[in-house]
């Protein structure tokens, strides 16, 4: 049972989702060309590039990895989001990189490689960017109608249908409208999703009070509960590879930096990086505090049904929306909830358009020997968009996640962050680097993190309690992938960055002077 | 407000950490609410100006 009314609920969520898709349909009028599609004509100013860069990083999915690193981490869990900020106030304060990559014209990343590196670079950019985003966000769907059947308690069966009808509405505002669909739809989406984070905050704090979330992280975490340095599974490692993923994502993280790019000027998008900087720590800090509620009220019995019913081994991501199904009142259920599917639209619509702009403007364009015409060039970008909503649609239903959620995301991320991020840097300040050093370290960022995850998923190790002894769950021995078992998920991030950099140095020494074109 | 001197007294650097994220929270939402929404107006203003000028052109 749950606490959501379907009609008193039902009818503010139904308004609001009315409103968005109305809003989001009438701005395509405005889209003459592609760059309007693409980068909103770079007609974005400050407040609405904050408002949209804080909507498309908060969605439902955020919510719960951010919840479940409260639930499972305690306010140490929180600690990404202080290096999340950090890295953005500092790129935005300086302009390190995006300053030249949004003066240099380019709409995407790759695009700017192009003129450095050559058109393979730019293509193989292109592909490694879309494949790790791609694989990044297959699982937002998922992880989205989880939470909703938790939390408005809806029956299982209606789970893909809900996503299909979710991820549809979505599809068709963005296909009309692109940029200017997304910017619009992204202001009214921060309203909402803000008023119902801020509202059921207040209520956490209010109804279970503050003594007792550090009393639960005290009793179940112990001290490394409020400092990442002396927790068993964080450490050092944990913060120096947070530091280099949220750094690397600021640079290129393609839903990111394309505010920068639809910026009307660098002045602009260095205001919205510093302007936005600091949403970063309430996008951790927030749900984390749900979590670290759910730690404190909810029984861990209750949370095990949940996961075996959706097939899924960890049932800690269920912590959160188990607990404001009972917490939250009628009514309020109804702002939370299209809170979340505002934090959630906004993320799915601008992922869709910004990985599309990449395939069509990285993947596509080097193989076109004249500039298409923008009608045509609208067309392709619309039919990609919807071909991506596709793809999230049937990758979405059949991957089962397995361990903790923002491993998995900063993984898959890690596919392109390490080597575009070392290549953006190197293309803005390194005069050695060359094709052959950007080649090799695409392809050493590409490998590694594909290896990892492949041999996670292939070889698997028991889990052995303090004494020894393998840990039993409903009859099977509980197992954990062998490179997380014996490398771990953070040494593997901080590794592939590492060699990463060497790649792109050895790649570029190695290549004689004065063959590059 | 027992619960804010909770927060101040109790882990109070975690607490203060949350008073802040409140507080700027609620702020920056009003205040974007408020100025976003003069930003869309304007860019909607470029764009349907920019697209009267190419009409022209052609």
């Amino acid at each position: 049972m749950t606490n959501f009314n379907w009609l008193l609920d039902g009818s503010i969520v139904g308004t609001y989702l009315l409103v968005t898709m109305i809003a989001g349909i009438m701005v395509r009028k405005y889209v003459g060309k592609v760059e309007d599609f693409i980068v909103a004509g770079r007609e974005m100013n400050v407040y609405l590039g904050i408002a949209s860069l804080a909507a498309t990083e908060f969605g439902i999915v955020t919510c719960m990895y951010t919840a479940q690193a409260g639930y499972t981490r305690g306010f140490a869990g929180a600690i990404p989001g202080i290096c999340n900020a950090i890295a953005m106030f500092a790129i935005g304060y300086s302009g390190f990189c995006v300053t030249k990559l949004r003066d240099s014209g380019a709409m995407t990343v790759p695009e700017l490689f192009e003129k450095r590196f050559g058109k393979f670079v730019r293509w193989l950019s292109g592909v490694v960017i879309v494949l790790g985003g791609l694989l990044n966000m297959g699982v937002f769907l998922r992880v989205g109608g989880q939470f909703l059947v938790v939390c408005c308690g809806m029956n299982l069966k209606y789970l893909e249908i809900a996503m299909t009808v979710m991820l549809v509405g979505v599809a068709v505002y963005t296909i009309m409208g692109g940029m200017l669909s997304v910017l619009v739809t992204d202001f009214l989406q921060f309203v909402v999703m803000s008023v119902g984070l801020l509202v059921v905050t207040f209520l956490v704090l209010d109804k279970i009070g503050w003594d007792t979330l550090v009393n639960a992280v005290q009793v179940n975490i112990g001290p490394g509960g409020f400092n990442p340095f002396v927790h068993k599974d964080l450490g050092w490692s944990f913060v120096l590879s947070n530091l280099l993923t949220n750094t690397a994502a600021v640079l290129t993280w393609q839903t990111c930096v394309s505010r920068f790019l639809s910026a009307k000027d660098s002045k602009t998008g260095r205001k919205v990086y510093t302007g936005t900087a600091f949403f970063f720590v309430c996008r951790w800090v927030i749900p984390g505090i749900w979590g670290i509620a759910a730690l404190a009220s909810v029984a861990p019995d209750a949370l095990g049904p949940i996961g075996i019913r959706f097939g899924e081994k960890d049932s800690t991501l269920f912590a959160m929306p188990y607990l404001l199904s009972q917490l939250v009142p009628a009514g309020m259920m109804g702002i939370l909830v299209a809170a979340m599917l505002a934090a959630d639209m906004s993320t799915d619509a601008s992922y869709m358009l910004t990985w599309g702009s990449v395939i069509y403007n990285d993947i596509m364009a080097p193989f076109r020997k004249k500039p298409w015409p923008h009608k045509k060039g609208l067309l392709w970008n619309r039919w990609i968009v919807a071909l991506i909503g596709l793809f999230l649609l049937f990758w979405g239903l059949w991957y089962k996640l397995e361990g903790n959620l923002w491993e998995y995301l900063q993984i898959t991320g890690t596919i392109y962050l390490a080597s575009m991020s070392v290549l953006l840097i190197a293309c803005c300040y390194w005069k050695r680097a060359n094709n052959w050093g950007a080649i090799a370290a695409i392809i050493v960022g590409a490998v590694l993190p594909v290896l990892s995850l492949t041999v996670n998923l292939f070889i698997q190790v028991p889990v052995l309690d303090e004494a020894g002894q393998m840990i039993m769950r409903e009859g099977k021995p509980l197992t954990i992938g062998w490179a997380r078992h014996h490398i771990g998920d953070n040494f593997v991030n901080i590794g592939t960055f590492a060699c990463v950099a060497v790649a792109m140095v050895v790649g570029s020494l190695l290549k004689p002077k004065g063959t590059d074109s | 407000m027992k619960t804010l001197i909770d927060m101040l007294t109790n882990h109070w650097g975690w607490g203060l950490l949350t008073i802040a994220v409140l507080a700027w929270y609620c702020t920056i939402t009003i205040f974007v609410a408020y100025k976003g929404a003069r930003d869309i107006k304007e860019m909607l203003r470029n764009l349907a100006r920019d697209h009267a000028k190419n009409e022209v052109h052609k």
